[in-house]
């Protein structure tokens, strides 16, 4: 009897071809505009989201109490490598990297007739084997190019502003943590370009070696970047950290707290996600609700014969409804299958936004980070499980009414009409 | 990663009177060292003082001349205290009038050869372990010079008493036994403090301490003239003790003894150029 159901409202679906052909439109665009949408965003959150808690913020942070304000060279976090230590035996601990950064004037190490035009540069001393893996600041730096003893990056703006290349000789002028002079000549092994705007417009990277010799600080940092194994963790994995006898003066910050517009701006993203589910809703709700309560009024007549022929009315509520769901399930099927191939084929090519709205720009500098504008679509199939089972839902719901209706039909009644 | 220096507290008086202790220049009393230090409360006779009170404006007149100097060499022992470290250079310094001078550290070896040199409001350092000199660009002038509680700014900064300044005599003080004279910018003035009080010796001759405000009337910098030497024939204090006030500059202090000056030396106004600097290492 079921099959037979189903056989009558699929024939049903076909009697008004272009009413259902609108509905099944109207649902699939939905659908379409769901799955499409989300992954769009699930690729550019996630993009950004590798940027921020990649390289320059790491999971979680560590500085002294006051550095983050007032950025002092004296604000150092002590005994680092026994800190180190500690935070990699923490469970879910991936990396450890520590960092120092130090104000100082750059100039070409090249001697000229006139004194040198010094640029104000930032010594950035890495830890360069964890700097160079996948969440590092080095990562993707020819190797033979990383900073080494006296061989240092130069980022790309400084480079350009002090006019030297790679293999030039640098001129570094500081001061120590005491502020006692400091200075010296490097090599520039390398120019970097980074989506971090301090490296790419200010950075002298160095091995943190030899720019806690320069600067006279022993064991001592101003940055350690911790990487977890997932950057949804980071708070418990922070909250360990804070644990730490080593840190007791230390401010632990999960990214979430180093960057709260950015991560406000991702959680934002779950309510947007839910905004399209409700277009998908809406559209199936009301594509359904016409289709479904048109069909109910036109067969009257019919109804009201088929009950007078003793068909239960369940059977039609059974039919109307089985009638609506079909519709819905090919109209998400056919968004789900278009959505789906425009995500896989865009994934690939990647959609350029800045491009789209006529500018030349490839990133947005946001915090400090560079953030592409090129957009890789992240497929994520509960979008397209949620949007088929909103439009289930809906279709269930929407067909229930004039199903009802018809199944209450007065048989003579509705002959007569 | 906004200003990444953090600037120390700033200093403009302080700077003129560094600068000539610095150069060797003061002359506060030029009689020779023959005046006898005066007891607590007892007014001592001097050009200074008429109806027993400090003549302000004399005294005022007698300072402002004390930076009016010709030419001197000096050397001085600059000590600079920090919460974990002390660092003792020896520095030899050249002055040309007051808008020239050249300052080259000659100890300890890792500083040795490090020059300054200013010329009006220029600042040039020389480091001999990269043989290049750098001008100090405008917006290091409030970083610190050579890790001591000096700026670079206080080097070159000309301050006069009489034009930047409306002084009056406020007391007669005891401890330290001496005249406490306040010196407060005039509106126009450009610089850090907002005003600075000047203890001056019983005669009026010589500075005992400053305290120095900045622009919120913060205390910020004191720093103390002691251990009155004759050199070249003039008598003047010769150590001075700079302590900043600054609640993050707690146990930091920058002291300078006077080891040798010489008065209206020598001095060929073409030491002061760039090329000399970098040959006086």
């Amino acid at each position: 009897m079921r099959h037979t159901t189903a056989h009558i409202a699929w024939r049903n679906l076909g009697r008004n071809k272009r009413r259902t052909l609108l509905a099944l439109g109207a649902i699939a665009l939905g659908q379409l505009t769901l799955v499409f949408v989300n992954c769009m965003m699930a690729g550019s959150y996630g993009q950004m989201l590798r940027t921020v808690t990649g390289p320059l913020i790491g999971h979680v942070q560590i500085h002294q109490r006051d550095w983050r304000e007032e950025r002092a060279m004296d604000l150092t976090i002590d005994h680092v490598s026994q800190v180190e230590a500690e935070i990699l035996a923490l469970p879910d601990v991936q990396a450890v990297s520590s960092r120092i950064y130090a104000p100082v004037l750059a100039a070409s190490g090249q001697k000229t007739e006139e004194p040198a035009d010094a640029e104000p540069a930032v010594v950035i001393g890495v830890n360069v084997a964890a700097e160079a893996s996948e969440n590092g600041m080095l990562y993707g730096v020819e190797p033979n190019e990383l900073p080494q003893g006296q061989s240092v990056l130069l980022g790309r703006v400084l480079a350009n502003r002090l006019g030297v290349e790679k293999g030039r000789q640098l001129a570094v002028i500081g001061q120590d943590i005491d502020g006692f002079p400091a200075t010296n000549l490097y090599t520039i092994g390398g120019i970097i370009d980074s989506g971090l705007d301090i490296v790419s417009n200010r950075g002298i990277v160095m091995a943190i070696g030899p720019a806690r010799t320069l600067f006279a600080m022993p064991d001592r940092a101003h940055e350690i970047i911790v990487h977890g194994s997932d950057y949804r963790q980071a708070e418990t994995l922070a909250q360990q950290i804070e644990q730490l006898p080593g840190l007791a003066d230390a401010e632990v910050l999960p990214w979430r707290q180093v960057v709260p517009e950015l991560a406000r701006m991702i959680e934002m993203k779950s309510w947007i996600d839910l905004v399209f589910l409700a277009i998908v809703f809406i559209a199936a709700a009301a594509g359904i609700a016409n289709t479904a309560m048109m069909s109910t009024f036109e067969r009257t007549h019919e109804f009201g014969m088929l009950l007078a022929l003793g068909t239960a009315p369940r059977r039609i509520v059974a039919m109307v409804i089985v009638e609506s769901v079909i519709l819905g399930l090919v109209g998400v099927a056919l968004g789900s299958v278009v959505g789906t191939t425009l995500v896989v084929v865009t994934s690939h090519t990647g959609i350029n936004y800045a491009a789209l709205a006529g500018s030349d720009a490839d990133a947005i500098a946001y915090a400090g980070l560079n953030i592409s504008y090129v957009i890789h679509p992240q497929f994520e199939v509960r979008h397209v499980i949620l949007g088929v089972m909103a439009v289930t839902i809906t279709s269930v719901l929407a067909s229930t009414w004039p199903a009802l209706l018809g199944a209450r039909l007065e048989p003579v009644e509705a002959m007569r009409s | 990663m906004e200003s990444i220096v953090r600037y120390p507290m700033v200093a403009a008086l302080a700077a003129a009177m560094a600068l000539s202790l610095l150069c060797g220049i003061p002359a506060l009393g030029q009689d020779e060292g023959g005046t006898p230090s005066a007891r607590a409360g007892e007014t001592p006779a001097t050009p200074f003082i008429k109806d027993g009170k400090v003549d302000v404006n004399a005294v005022v007149d007698h300072f402002e001349n004390l930076y009016r100097a010709d030419s001197s060499i000096s050397t001085a022992q600059l000590t600079v205290t920090k919460p974990n470290r002390t660092k003792t250079m020896t520095l030899k310094s050249w002055t040309h009038g007051e808008e020239k001078a050249l300052i080259v550290i000659q100890s300890p070896p890792r500083e040795e050869g490090i020059a300054t040199l200013m010329v009006e409001d220029n600042l040039w350092n020389y480091f001999p372990r990269i043989d290049r000199t750098i001008r100090i660009p405008p917006s290091m002038m409030q970083s610190s010079w050579m890790g001591t509680d000096f700026t670079n700014d206080d080097l070159v900064r000309e301050t006069s008493f009489k034009e930047d300044y409306t002084y009056e005599l406020v007391e007669r003080t005891a401890d330290p036994n001496g005249w406490l004279v306040r010196f407060i910018a005039k509106p126009a003035t450009v610089g850090v403090w907002e005003r600075f009080d000047l203890i001056v010796t019983p005669d009026a001759r010589l500075p005992i301490e400053a305290k120095y405000f900045d622009r919120r009337d913060r205390h910020a910098r004191t720093l103390y003239w002691d251990q009155v030497k004759v050199f070249d024939g003039r008598r003047i204090p010769s150590h001075m003790t700079l302590i900043p006030q600054d609640e993050d500059k707690e146990g930091h202090k920058t002291e300078m003894d006077y080891l040798d000056i010489d008065f209206n030396a020598d001095v060929p106004e073409r030491m002061f150029s760039l090329s000399e600097l970098e040959q006086k290492h």
